[in-house]
């Protein structure tokens, strides 16, 4: 089967000079690419510049064979759903009419928008604030609504998910420990119907249990990728982070725990 | 506590609002120095003897036009408003942020000061046609210098236009300055607003301007909640925001220089009726805008009203009027809304 992404030497960033520097990477769909590096190694600037928010100096996205500065914005948003790092919103929507919005690019019978939205929100542990104003939530609350509206925006018109792509920018940064296993696993379920995914994390341990490929950034290069379980290291994760870590076997899988020492 | 106010649904306070703006239409044309009763204003071909003729005549030649004037300027400020406060992500935005006031105002006092007032262009005067244009040339002005290659940015846009509206205030004090007496006084009440010029041909003149602004923004309704949750996400979401946003920058630009044009700068509805709609039924554009459109046209019909009856046979200058009846009602809905919050 054919990637769903392919990022070929791409290079580009928000200002002047490239932070990102010739990077390749290929999402193939139920294939979850998690993205690390320490701070300011560029995972953001990857991720707009394979999601079409950045155009890329040199080097080409293409998203199901297409470039991706040729697809219709509609067409693309129905393809690809993104969710920053940063949502901010002064107004004050419910929390169902953000939830909602995920939807804005698919036309469908208004059932399907009802079931979908209510899906999310339930995933998402939102019932029960759905009609509530969402600037009056706490951060880790405003968090889960977007990432309600993200997962909003698949198409889930299509029996498979195969052909959707869904990136998350540190979904969890302000999300409790509570009902990140939950949105995790979801995740993980969407992935196993076709869904691919990009996303970074800080929870290392977490990432990494969760991918089917990790890619190292640092410094705006893409030092490797491959599996977790046979690219992570001690020296790795040393160079990378200039920490010193010991990697403990996890008796429930084959990819190690990362202890910082 | 749980107000009324949290009750209301979208399409109950629509209908509420055309109701109450059906009913001020009526009062608005049996109400004035002239009083005439309902029973002319609803059917005014009555048989009846000579005062229904003088009746007729003030109803429909003089009143008429100028319900219709103020109802669409309330609504193009209102609409207005609404679009500008979804650009700029800002519920303190209001028209006069792209420049457009100002240039408008500055076009007046250049028309005022140096064109003799008893010339016409197309039974508008020159005043109005000083306006129009520089409202617009300001919105072009701060367009063109906020934009750069990679597309225009919304904070630059938002300097610039203070910067303009700076140096067109500025350009008029300069003019005040050299103005005489006539010349000064004249462009002081143009500046307060007031729709006593109404004519059929003014209402002609703003009706496709409006249209065009209520069809643009009604269009880019959903475009405008995406674009509140940021520049890219609406971009991830579909919508091309480039080109949304000049399409709405175009058509506030000629529907709010046309509206200062015919009725003078009138301030206040712009920034607040979206603010009052948005407290009553959310954000939502889909109910906004329409809401920002009636309650526009109900708060300046109610304005005018007032404006032409409290000191009748005299009049004040709307502007005057929408501050003043405006922002009490504004403050006490703002007091509300912090009480049922916490």
């Amino acid at each position: 089967m054919t990637d769903l992404l392919q990022a070929q030497a791409v290079s580009g960033g928000p200002g002047i000079g490239d932070a990102i520097h010739s990077v390749s990477l290929n999402v193939a769909p139920s294939e979850i690419v998690g993205i690390i590096g320490p701070n300011g190694a560029g995972k953001t600037t990857l991720l707009r510049l394979l999601t079409g928010d950045l155009a890329p100096t040199t080097g080409t996205v293409r998203l199901l064979n297409q470039p991706l500065r040729e697809w219709r914005s509609t067409d693309r948003a129905q393809r690809i759903s993104v969710l920053p790092q940063f949502t901010q919103l002064d107004f004050d929507f419910s929390v169902r009419e953000v939830v909602a919005m995920g939807r804005l690019p698919h036309t469908c019978s208004d059932q399907t928008q009802t079931r979908v939205i209510e899906e999310q929100l339930e995933v998402c542990g939102l019932q029960t604030m759905q009609n509530r104003p969402y600037t009056q939530l706490s951060g880790g609350e405003q968090q889960r609504v977007q990432l309600a509206r993200s997962f909003a925006q698949i198409s889930f018109q299509d029996q498979s998910l195969d052909r959707s792509l869904l990136v998350l920018d540190e979904p969890l940064s302000s999300v409790d420990w509570a009902y990140q296993g939950p949105i995790l696993n979801h995740i993980k379920a969407l992935s196993q119907r076709g869904l691919g995914v990009v996303m970074t994390l800080h929870d290392l341990n977490r990432l990494t249990q969760l991918a089917d490929r990790i890619a190292v950034l640092q410094g705006g290069n893409l030092l490797l990728q491959g599996a977790p379980q046979s690219i992570l290291s001690e020296a790795l994760l040393e160079r990378v982070f200039g920490l010193q870590v010991a990697l403990i076997p996890n008796p429930k899988s084959d990819i190690p725990w990362v202890v910082p020492l | 506590m749980v107000s009324i106010f949290e009750m209301l649904t979208r399409n109950t306070l629509l209908i509420l609002l055309s109701i109450v703006l059906l009913l001020l239409s009526l009062l608005s044309l049996s109400i004035g120095a002239f009083s005439t009763p309902f029973s002319t204003v609803l059917n005014p071909w009555r048989e009846d003897a000579g005062l229904a003729d003088l009746a007729t005549t003030i109803v429909f030649e003089i009143r008429l036009p100028r319900l219709l004037l103020s109802g669409l300027t309330g609504a193009v400020l209102g609409v207005s408003g609404a679009a500008m406060q979804g650009l700029f992500r800002n519920p303190l935005a209001d028209p006069s942020l792209i420049g457009v006031t100002a240039g408008a105002s500055l076009g007046a006092s250049v028309a005022i000061v140096f064109i003799p007032t008893t010339v016409e262009f197309l039974s508008l005067s020159l005043v109005s046609l000083g306006a129009f244009v520089g409202g617009l040339t300001a919105t072009i002005f701060v367009y063109t210098l906020a934009t750069r290659q990679s597309g225009f940015s919304v904070s630059t846009m938002l300097l610039v236009g203070i910067a303009i509206t700076a140096l067109a205030g500025s350009l008029g004090n300069l003019l005040d300055y050299f103005a005489n007496n006539s010349a000064l006084r004249q462009i002081s009440l143009w500046r307060m607003g007031g729709l006593d010029a109404a004519t059929p041909s003014r209402v002609m003149v703003l009706l496709p301007a409006a249209i065009a602004l209520m069809v643009a923004v009604m269009r880019y309704s959903n475009a405008l909640n995406a674009l509140l949750l940021g520049d890219s996400q609406a971009r991830y979401l579909g919508f091309n925001i480039q080109r949304i946003r000049t399409v709405l920058i175009v058509v506030v630009a000629i529907a709010v220089s046309t509206s200062v044009a015919m009725g003078g700068t009138i301030a206040f509805v712009g920034l607040v009726v979206p603010h009052l709609i948005r407290l009553l039924i959310g954000p939502n554009y889909q109910g906004l805008v329409a809401g920002s459109a009636v309650l526009g046209a109900v708060f300046l019909i109610a304005a005018d009203l007032l404006a032409r009856t409290v000191i009748a046979p005299a009049e004040l200058p709307v502007g005057i009027v929408t501050a003043l009846i405006g922002v009490p009602f504004f403050i006490t809905l703002l007091r509300r809304r912090r009480s049922w919050n916490d």
